[in-house]
């Protein structure tokens, strides 16, 4: 309940009678009335009228007028008084007549403001005083009383019009919500119209060639059809995926990891895998790289690489004639932040203003007729933005008609250390997944005259499964492209009868079908002179000697891939990962990778490798003079021991031979246990080579400085 | 859990090792003599081993004769038997049946981490979840 504070009741009393003063005085101190007042007076209007300005500037104003009739002239009287009514409407005023005087009783009557004037008849009686002064303060406590309710309606008020605002714009906003979410399923339907089509289109190739199997004549056709089947399988998971993707970043479902990112190998195996559908363009690739770029940020490798993807796809799906170009930097963000950016430049027909705002809307393509010319589920762009925003990162276009786009992206990174043993075991098992492509089977031809060295490229070229022929000379060499076709030639320089350099020349300027094929020149001087003298010639590339495996199978890669489509696009490094694809894995001698996995430690397996080594030299020994001896016991129990150790130790290649041996020394087959036992010795050999390369690796990359990537 | 490994062939020894390891405490034979001492050291000691896998071709005493050596010992001394695995590179059958006498699991070489795993499990020693959680 509110508490209506009062001021007191401030009464006037005009008269120039001082004795009614006094009068008035004794009569409001008699007794207590309950009410606080205060009295003034005034000998005339004119004081009066001033009082009152005063009281009203001081905002306490007086309430009570009490006016002796005597005081105010005749003539003016009742304009005076309703001047004061005017003046200060809030103001009772009373007339103070005499007895005598009942003028005054006929002018209110004729004025009608009997409500508003009051009269007290000279001598007044205290009580009557008092009583006009109780109703008059009760009136005065009800008008504040009103007011205040007043206040509180016009607040009331100005909050129901609030809340109607709100409503409205309430309803407004439900308005819109409901309108967009009936979009909702009009684009659902566009959607999945577009989808249903695009994953009819393979299924119905998969259920008609593999009907065709079924009806199949022979294996050729049978195996025709499953290639079919295979692409088509593997673009409809392809679709999937990205529909799936899609799905769960909508439902925030992602996560994205945080861990160690080999940016260079991550570019390797993008432009790799672009290179393919670059060559059938004939378009070029092309990447490069500025120096202040980090070798590993932390970031979610996976995801990083499927946006590059996207991106660098769409670029040669998009793109008829010219070139595909991925740039690499490290500028700094907003904020100071450090950033990766990637820009994805091409020399298409580029995109029109108006559809650029589409690109990475979901289901958008630039226009109706692209899907059905290009295909695609139109979510891939959609995604790679969800996913550079999800890394806290932007991506955009620039493009105009006619003269190409580029795509860009940036992440903010933290620069990261180099990753652990643990880390390293995780990059090389993803790594596994993306082998790049590896140039396989191809026909090569070894120009070398010394025979160990003959063997040993041979060796190497085999396992990875390539077809070798040897040369003993330069003059050979030529004879022998003559009469087959080779897609690689690796000539030594060094040899008599005809050199390297003559033997080169000679092919170039022949006209046998290995006029323009690869050749790769192997000296055991590396000056810069032989590497010109060469180069000249007619070679392609200069390799030194000794050359190992690896350098051996990258370099061959790299001339492949060069000359074919000239798609460019390696690295110098030497490392474990690029060693020849899964087919292959079969013969490595030692699988590092299962074997890590299988005994949960790269450590441990490298220790035991070593350890396996050692054993095995020793075992060799026990083994030939037990062959000496014709003793099959012993042989048999070091081969089964053998066989067993390296099988665990995933080395299969030789646990292989070692069981022939096994096999062989049981049922005493004495004459072919040479030639096994001399499968064994090299295999033996390829298996400590292959260790002690993989001893040495500290880091995946190797310790060159030069890591800028050819362009 | 408390785990004897028994094998005279170093790799084999220390991959069996390496996945038991996970779950226990491992103490490791080289030869079938010093398998019986090693069990023999625990009875005494009253610390029996839960799980023991022993290699079949062993140089001194066999395998098999291993397995039957402690298994009259814990009947005699009337103790709670631990569980067995007979590891052997032949999948011979023979091997199998004396394995399946003597209340033994049997597992082949080369042994993989999952086989051996999923015997662990087999066998209780392991609960599937722990099984499958068991990281590299």
């Amino acid at each position: 309940m509110d508490i209506i504070t009062q001021k007191d009741i401030r009464i006037l009393v005009i008269t120039s009678n001082e004795s009614i003063h006094s009068d008035f005085k004794a009569a409001l101190d008699e007794g207590s009335i309950g009410e606080n007042y205060t009295v003034d007076f005034a000998s005339n209007m004119p004081e009066a009228l001033e009082m009152a300005e005063e009281a009203m500037l001081e905002n306490h104003p007086y309430q009570l007028a009490f006016i002796n009739a005597q005081t105010l002239t005749k003539r003016d009287a009742l304009e005076t008084v309703g001047q004061i009514g005017r003046e200060y409407p809030e103001l009772q005023v009373i007339i103070c007549t005499s007895h005598s005087d009942t003028s005054w009783k006929e002018k209110i009557g004729q004025s009608g403001w009997s409500d508003k004037l009051l009269t007290l008849t000279l001598p007044f009686d205290n009580f009557e005083v008092k009583q006009i002064l109780f109703s008059l303060s009760e009136k005065n406590l009800l008008r504040n009383q009103l007011d205040q309710m007043k206040g509180r309606q016009t607040k009331l008020t100005t909050r129901i019009t609030q809340l109607q605002e709100n409503l409205q714009q309430a309803e407004e906003h439900g308005e819109k919500m409901k309108k967009a979410a009936e979009r909702g399923p009009k684009f659902l339907g566009r959607y999945l119209a577009n989808i249903s089509h695009e994953i009819r289109t393979p299924l119905n190739a998969i259920i008609g060639f593999s009907d065709g199997i079924l009806q199949a004549n022979s294996i050729e056709t049978v195996g025709k059809h499953a290639q079919v089947i295979l692409n088509e399988s593997e673009h409809l998971l392809r679709l999937i995926n990205e529909m799936l993707d899609h799905a769960k970043i909508e439902a925030g479902k992602i996560d994205l990891e945080n861990r160690p990112v080999d940016l260079l190998w991550l570019l390797e195996s993008v432009v790799s895998s672009s290179s393919v559908l670059a060559k059938n363009k004939e378009l070029k690739l092309n990447v490069s790289k500025e120096s202040n770029v980090p070798q590993y940020i932390t970031g979610d490798s996976l995801r990083i690489r499927q946006i590059l993807m996207n991106l660098v796809n769409n670029a040669v799906k998009f793109t008829e004639h010219g070139s595909v170009s991925i740039h690499v930097e490290a500028p700094v963000l907003e904020e100071g932040q450090t950033g990766v950016r990637f820009s994805i430049t091409d020399t298409g027909m580029g995109i029109a203003k108006d559809k650029q705002e589409m690109i990475f809307e979901s289901f958008t393509q630039a226009d109706v007729s692209t899907t059905r010319k290009f295909g695609g589920t139109g979510l891939g762009t959609s995604i790679s933005k969800q996913l550079v925003e999800m890394m806290g990162g932007q991506i955009g276009l620039e493009s105009e008609p006619g003269n190409g786009s580029t795509f860009w992206f940036d992440i903010p990174y933290d620069e990261c250390e180099e990753p652990t043993e643990d880390d390293q075991l995780a990059l090389v098992s993803e790594h596994r997944g993306f082998e790049p492509e590896h140039v396989k089977n191809i026909h090569i031809l070894i120009v070398e005259d010394y025979e160990p060295n003959q063997d040993v490229a041979k060796l190497h070229l085999e396992n990875s499964g390539h077809t070798v022929d040897i040369a003993c000379n330069g003059q050979e060499a030529v004879d022998m492209c003559e009469n087959n076709t080779y897609e690689l030639i690796i000539m030594d320089v060094q040899m008599p009868v005809m050199d390297g350099y003559d033997a080169t020349k000679n092919i170039r300027s022949g006209a046998s079908s290995c006029r323009n094929i690869p050749i790769m020149g192997l000296t055991a001087n590396a000056e810069k002179d032989t590497q010109q003298a060469c180069l000249e010639a007619g070679m392609n590339d200069v390799a030194t000697k000794p050359i190992r495996r690896k350098p051996l199978l990258n370099a061959i890669n790299k001339l492949i891939s060069q000359t074919d489509g000239d798609s460019t696009a390696s690295s110098d490094r030497e490392s474990p990962h690029d060693a020849p694809g899964e087919t292959q894995k079969k013969n490595e001698p030692l699988d590092y990778e299962s074997a890590a996995e299988e005994f949960g430690s790269i450590e441990v397996v490298k220790e035991l490798s070593g350890r396996l080594i050692d054993n095995i030299e020793k075992q060799i020994k026990i083994m030939k003079e037990a062959m000496e001896t014709n003793d099959m016991e012993s042989l048999r129990r070091e081969s089964h021991s053998v066989k067993g150790g390296a099988a665990t130790l995933e080395a299969m290649p030789i646990s292989e031979i070692a069981k022939q041996l096994e096999e062989l020394s049981k049922t005493s087959k004495i004459d072919e246990i040479p030639d096994v036992f001399e499968n064994f010795i090299n295999e033996f050999e390829r298996l400590r080579e292959f260790v002690s390369d993989f001893s040495q690796l500290k880091k995946i990359n190797s310790e060159s400085d030069d890591k800028k990537l050819n362009t | 859990m408390k785990f004897l490994v028994t094998d005279d062939e170093f790799i084999a020894l220390t991959k069996i090792t390496s996945i038991l390891s996970k779950f226990g405490d491992c103490d490791v034979a080289t030869n079938g003599g010093q398998a019986l001492e090693m069990f023999m050291d625990s009875v005494v000691k009253g610390e029996l081993y839960d799980l023991m896998t022993i290699d079949i071709e062993m140089p001194d005493i066999n395998g098999l004769k291993v397995l039957q050596l402690i298994c009259k010992s814990e009947q005699k001394q009337n103790l709670h038997p631990a569980k067995k695995i007979i590891v052997s590179a032949e999948g011979k059958a023979q091997n199998v049946i004396d394995a399946a006498g003597y209340k033994c699991e049997f597992l082949e070489k080369p042994v993989m981490r999952e086989t051996l795993i999923n015997k662990l499990i087999k066998l209780c020693i392991v609960k599937s979840e722990q099984g499958v959680n068991a990281d590299a």
